[in-house]
């Protein structure tokens, strides 16, 4: 009798279950914080001589002035992780140039909208490869 | 007694729970619930209830719809798969050779597009004005210049939009470009000047200021006998002067960059609104 009931009960509950199918359907949490604009990398790039010298120089400008100044540059990436990145990716000679030219338009107070597109928490967004000398490299980069 | 009596209460609950899930899910539901998933565009419980519905029995206008929804889901890859299984359907064969190419166009898969038509295989009859449309926005939207011809691409579209399409072909043809190496030039003649001659008139004036003050303070300290600062300024302004030249040249590649990507902005949004100015699938509802 108890077999015949258990086997009763567990066809009932498999119609049950089956009503239980909408919960796969349950809306998920949006968080609606701005996320942080930049990550730091505090880590030394022992890759090569350049890169250890460089990243030196870039951890001596966080923990000196950058960290203590708080997080001003209107661009992302900022311009010392773009002056880095620059260089890693081409040479210390152009990198050099790229960082300059940066340099020169975040002095600019006026900044042209149209030129950059806007990153999380208002940023410019402004990447090193839209400097390469490659019309190619620019249009597919901002094409993804 | 009594246990006799629940025993077959129960055994009537079940059996009423079981006939009812039986005509719940008979293959007529089934369908006719797919078809409502389809027309409210819930496209991938439609998918599955259709594939359901098949396990009853062969039905090429649900094979369709089933297409269709992979379509619709960016499937194109199953979809592709779904069409060709019809290509020998007395009913939807036309229909499913032209989803096949619109897959095709859609996910981007140019070479076999073009090998099939020019293969002259599985070619809708009466729709060659569709493909055709699809080849040349292929062109357009890769930016082939050299496959286009003007007047080959009025033909092939509707007169409403031939402004829209003359302006697309020049943009295309005869962009409005700077020259990388002018404004390098421009720049080494006056600071900044290239930045104008590509349109940032503000980073141009800044690059000039710069350079200029820098220029000042290292002369100016010559002239004061400081030669460690004097030298100091004259290696930055240098710096700054090198930079500027680097940032014009590369100012007016960022510039011939964004012409091309505003004008394949422009082209996506105008074809994809008009739904590449083809017809909708069968069976979509509006």
């Amino acid at each position: 009798m108890k077999i015949i009931l258990s086997i009763i009960f567990l066809l009932f509950f498999l119609p049950l279950k089956a009503q239980t199918d909408w919960e796969r359907w349950q809306a998920k949490e949006v968080l609606y914080l701005v996320g942080k604009a930049e990550v730091r990398d505090y880590s030394i790039d022992r890759s090569s001589f350049g890169s250890t010298v460089l990243s030196s120089i870039r951890n001596g400008y966080y923990f000196l002035i950058s960290d203590l100044d708080g997080e001003n540059c209107p661009f992302h990436p900022s311009c010392s992780a773009f002056a880095v990145e620059a260089i890693k990716e081409t040479n210390i000679l152009q990198g050099s140039l790229i960082f300059a030219d940066r340099f020169t338009r975040d002095l600019n107070f006026v900044k042209n909208p149209n030129q950059y597109k806007i990153h999380e928490g208002s940023k410019l967004f402004d990447p090193y490869y839209n400097y390469l000398l490659s019309e190619t490299a620019i249009f597919t980069n901002n094409k993804k | 007694m009594l246990k006799k009596f629940f025993l077959i209460i129960l055994l009537l609950l079940l059996a009423d729970s079981l006939s009812a899930q039986n005509v719940l899910f008979n293959s007529k539901n089934r369908l006719s619930f797919a078809d409502n998933l389809f027309c409210e565009q819930d496209y991938l419980r439609a998918f599955n209830e259709y594939r359901e519905y098949l396990k009853f029995g062969y039905n090429d206008t649900v094979i369709f719809k089933i297409s269709i929804s992979l379509a619709q889901m960016g499937r194109f890859s199953e979809a592709i798969d779904y069409n060709k299984t019809l290509f020998g359907s007395l009913r939807l064969s036309e229909e499913a050779k032209f989803e096949f190419y619109r897959n095709l166009f859609l996910s981007n898969r140019i070479n076999e597009f073009k090998y099939f038509y020019e293969t002259d295989s599985f070619i809708p009859s009466e729709k060659e004005v569709y493909l055709k449309r699809m080849l040349l926005t292929s062109d357009l939207l890769s930016m082939k210049k050299y496959n286009l011809n003007l007047d080959e691409l009025l033909k092939a579209f509707p007169r409403s939009i031939a402004d829209t399409l003359t302006n697309f072909y020049k943009r295309l043809s005869f962009p409005n470009q700077k020259d990388p190496m002018l404004a390098g030039i421009y720049s080494a003649l006056i600071p900044g000047l290239g930045k104008v001659y590509t349109e940032e008139y503000g980073d141009g004036i800044t690059a000039f200021l710069l350079t200029g003050i820098l220029t000042y303070l290292a002369v100016d300290n010559f002239n004061a006998d400081h030669k460690y600062r004097g030298w100091l300024f004259t290696g930055l302004a240098a710096y700054f002067y090198a930079g500027n030249i680097y940032g014009s040249v590369s100012s007016a590649h960022k510039f011939n960059a964004d012409l091309r990507l505003s004008l394949d902005s422009d082209m996506k949004i105008f074809f994809n609104k008009n739904n590449y100015f083809i017809p909708k699938p069968r069976f979509i509802c509006d």
